[in-house]
């Protein structure tokens, strides 16, 4: 069962979702040979042997500051700038005309601009650093900034004791590089009933998602601690989407799938529905949880951006457990499945 | 005739508040003198200096223009800073003391001058420190319309920004009875570390004109469930909006023309039959302008401080972050024109008034706000290129290997990954598109292809070498770069000094990026060799291409980079002739 639902959560992990951003093979009119040759670095060994790579470096050599420059034949002394444009006179030039007009590879701009005729292209890099002429303060395009998001703070209308739950991340970190942590729970009459938290390294591995690794520990109703990998991001089609997958102590498992859409009606008001599945490896009496999918959760909120970080919501949530949960919740006499009200809060900064 | 100017020199004491700038009758920084006298209100107008020698200050002051208060960095006391006028030829000198407890700068945009005159912090020099003073010295050798501003951190932004007109030497081929600087800004009362921060955590934060459940429920009835949902499809899979113009809306925003709000209303005079030169100049962070004199045609004769064969008949154009453009009106009849500037995504306007009887002009309705399309996003009907863009190009079938087709490969490497969320797949160059949310609008409107110099180009030598930059970056975790390497991971751009180079510049973003090289003339390939127009900032229109010829006769290192504020950290290179 166990590796059962290893191969679902990977499986999942490998989801259509996912692979429109992984796997650009799928494209229609996109080969990757074509592209990678495109893109090809040249300093890559077994690409340097190609063809195309020879060109770019003869072609390259000969004239500019290109990356793919091979070592200047001359040795670079004196200031760095010196270095290539003493060498590169008028001869060197004709000869690098020559390269790139025996050269079918070297691209061409055959746009409607009137080029006399080829000439060398590169991206004008030269081939190494040059210090700056002034100290100053570096441009800081990626500032260490933080972020706490309140996505639900809300009171359940159940029968009588009105549980709230929340469910809240913060992160802080640099572009690609982020601390995350998560926590949900649910507190009733004063007490908490559910108590999870979560602290990630998060990655970032493509334009929409993140890779996201750490542990997760949770208080309550059973403590319970597991190592975390998932993937939070952007789908197609704009669904905000989490996945994760969970392994805890005695061979347990567990995976959780979130996804979320918005639905605007206006700017500031707007629908959110939601979906959360929680699978695992194999039962847990304890924790009155089941192998398999163990439940389900369904929700539609809708908010008021009173302003963009702060909106106050309605909503209602269905909840149904399957599969063994079903049968321990049977056992102990609670719903199996459920549908409440919520009023809560959104707030972020 | 237009070399009456207002003397002005500087008094600190005298706009320390910018505040409360109510009245009407505000005139031209280079109000004549008469039409001066004319009005009510004193002391209004961007303060102008005159001559070779300008003592400037810089200095933080308190300011309000939305009805709060708000700290700012200013020039003199003034934002705009003062107007600058200096004659060509003439060896400027310029003292700028920094008040403020943080370095700062000011840079000359578009002069033609020494490396380390430049004002750009690490390049020129280090940077003026709190308590020091620079002194700049140059010598003016052309003449036109430019314009100046911190180069340090978020400062213009925060109000650094003034004119600079330098008088021809000679007669000046452009002839007119007043001269106005029509200078366009954006205002926040953010602190613009914050407006990046948000950008970074949210970056439609600002877009308040998103796509609503109605906006689709009104394309099904127009064209069908299908067509509707097959219109969305290429948006929903990329994840992109087709509503994605500016990062930096109207919903935090108050334009300006000349420091003065709409409500407010800068207005300059004239008396019928008179030409009138407006020089317009958008000092802007990140807004674009579109502007129009409904009433009036317009006849551009300068770019970028450059005079142009002049353009008659032009109804509206497109002013980028950092452009200038030189246009002379000729109101026969009397009355009030309105000098609309609507930012490019519609949220807000500059506004001011062209009058001859001291009367605000009423302000015109706002156009729609423009949809990109799929030209937009680079493409040509064919295939896209989304996600994480392990591929830099495009598929060789679909391209049809039409060698007209508009060479869409890249042609140097470009660093993917989670920095880049797109690349055009068929960029074109789309020199005679006016750009989204002006074409076809009925409106006679300026393009890059009506732009040719009035003076014959002075290098004719063809480019030797080609340097092909991609602009790049990821929207929605706010990253820019060019070629995907943002300039923190970046190695410096090396010219040859004397050298003549083609750059071509391809936008692989959903933006407008105005791009802007220093020390040197960027001659804009707009059709005819002989008269290139020399620009300083060219706008490069999301999913085009564009190409430009740059002499590398200034040695030294020169900042290459998008003037848009919060792109510039990462889309910059650094530029070093030897």
């Amino acid at each position: 069962m166990k590796k059962h639902i290893i191969a679902i959560t990977f499986g999942l992990l490998a989801s259509p979702l996912v692979l429109a951003d992984m796997d650009h093979s799928r494209h229609q009119g996109m080969k990757m040979d074509t592209a990678n040759t495109q893109n090809m670095d040249c300093s890559n060994p077994v690409h340097a042997k190609m063809a195309e790579c020879n060109a770019q470096k003869k072609a390259a050599a000969s004239m500019d500051h290109s990356k793919h420059t091979m070592p200047m034949t001359e040795p670079v002394t004196g200031t760095e700038m010196k270095m290539d444009h003493s060498k590169h006179s008028k001869p060197m030039g004709k000869s690098m005309q020559d390269h790139s007009m025996n050269n079918t590879s070297m691209k061409m701009d055959h746009s409607t601009m009137k080029h006399q005729s080829s000439i060398p292209v590169s991206d004008g890099s030269l081939d190494h650093d040059v210090p700056f002429p002034y100290p100053a303060e570096k441009m800081e395009d990626d500032p260490i900034l933080t972020k706490f998001m309140l996505d639900q703070l809300e009171v359940h209308d159940a029968n009588g004791d009105n549980p709230v739950t929340w469910e809240a991340e913060a992160w802080i970190g640099k572009d690609f590089n982020k601390l995350w942590f998560k926590t949900e729970g649910e507190r009733v009459n004063g007490d908490n009933e559910e108590l999870e938290l979560q602290a990630l390294y998060s990655h970032a591995i493509a334009p929409y998602w993140d890779v996201q690794a750490g542990v997760r520990k949770d208080f309550k109703p059973t403590g319970r601690e597991w190592a975390v990998i998932g993937l939070k991001g952007l789908a197609p089609y704009f669904f905000e989407t989490d996945l994760a997958l969970f392994a805890g102590d005695k061979g347990r498992t567990a995976a959780r799938i979130q996804s979320e859409y918005e639905l605007l009606f206006t700017q500031k008001t707007i629908l959110t529905p939601e979906i959360e599945l929680n699978l695992y490896g194999k039962n847990d009496p304890e924790m009155r949880i089941g192998s398999g999918l163990a439940d389900a959760r369904v929700g539609l909120r809708l908010r008021h951006e009173f302003r963009r970080e702060f909106a106050p919501y309605i909503g209602v949530e269905w909840t149904k457990k399957f599969g063994d949960t079903a049968d321990f919740a049977r056992a102990d006499g609670v719903d199996v499945s459920d549908t409440q009200f919520v009023t809560g809060i959104r707030a972020w900064f | 005739m237009n070399n009456t100017y207002i003397k002005n020199t500087f008094d600190p004491g005298r706009r320390h508040f910018v505040q409360g700038l109510t009245t009407a009758g505000m005139l031209a920084s280079l109000g004549m003198l008469s039409p001066r006298l004319l009005s009510a209100a004193p002391a209004l107008e961007v303060p102008v200096l005159e001559g070779n020698t300008f003592d400037l200050t810089i200095d933080e002051i308190m300011v309000n223009f939305t009805g709060s208060p708000r700290m700012a960095t200013a020039v003199n006391g003034s934002i705009p800073s003062p107007t600058l006028r200096m004659r060509e030829g003439d060896d400027i000198t310029i003292r700028v003391t920094n008040k403020m407890s943080v370095t700062s700068s000011i840079h000359w945009h578009g002069l033609i001058l020494p490396s380390n005159m430049d004002g750009v912090p690490g390049l020129s020099y280090a940077g003026i420190k709190p308590g020091e003073t620079y002194v700049y010295k140059f010598k003016a050798v052309q003449n036109g319309t430019y314009w100046y501003h911190s180069h340090s951190g978020f400062q213009e932004q925060t109000g650094m920004y003034g004119s600079i007109i330098i008088e021809p030497r000679n007669a000046d081929p452009v002839k007119f009875d007043r001269d106005y600087v029509v200078l366009l800004s954006d205002w926040t009362d953010e602190d613009p570390h914050t407006v990046y921060a948000k950008l970074k955590k949210m970056s439609d934060y600002y877009n308040r004109r998103e796509r609503t459940l109605f906006d689709f429920t009104k394309e099904v009835r127009e064209k069908g469930l299908a067509k509707a949902i097959e219109a969305r499809k290429m948006w929903n899979q990329m994840r992109m909006s087709d509503r994605d113009i500016s990062d930096v809306t109207g919903y935090t925003y108050t334009f300006l023309a000349n420091g003065q709000t709409p409500n407010q209303g800068w207005m300059g005079s004239f008396r019928p039959g008179e030409k009138v030169r407006l020089r317009f100049i958008n000092g802007s962070a990140m807004t674009f302008f579109d502007i129009r004199i409904p009433g009036l045609k317009m006849q551009v004769v300068a770019a970028d401080g450059q005079n142009i064969k002049p353009v008659h008949g032009i109804d509206e154009f497109r002013i980028a972050v950092a452009e200038t453009y030189d246009v002379i009106v000729q109101p026969q009849q009397g009355g009030s024109y309105p000098i609309f500037a609507q930012a490019i995504d519609r949220s807000g306007y500059a506004f001011g008034t062209l009058t001859s009887n001291g009367k605000k002009a009423k302000v015109p309705p706002l156009d729609p706000a423009p949809l990109l399309t799929h030209k937009d996003m680079g493409m040509n009907m064919g295939g896209m290129n989304m996600g994480s863009g392990d591929m830099a190009g495009m598929d060789h079938s679909a391209m049809g290997h039409n060698k007209n087709a508009g060479g869409s490969k890249a042609r140097v490497k470009i660093v993917t990954g989670p920095n880049i969320d797109m690349l055009a797949m068929d960029p074109q160059v789309r020199l005679d598109d006016p750009g989204v949310g002006l074409r076809n609008n009925g409106r006679r409107v300026l393009t890059y292809a009506d732009i040719k110099n009035l003076y014959p180009t002075q290098d004719k030598r063809p480019p030797n070498r080609e340097i092909e930059l991609h602009l790049t970056g990821n929207m929605s975790r706010y990253i820019w770069s060019f070629n995907g390497v943002k300039f923190n991971d970046s190695r410096p751009i090396g010219l040859r000094f004397g050298e003549r180079v083609r750059f071509t510049l391809i936008n692989d973003t959903m933006m407008n990026h105005p791009i802007h090289l220093h020390g040197m003339w960027s001659e804009l390939e707009s059709g005819d060799d002989n008269y290139l127009p020399r620009k300083h900032t060219i706008i490069v229109q999301p999913g085009a291409k564009i190409s430009y010829l740059v002499t590398a006769d200034a040695k030294g290192h020169w900042a290459y980079h998008c003037h848009l504020l919060y792109h510039m950290k990462g889309m910059f290179r650094r530029v070093i002739v030897a």
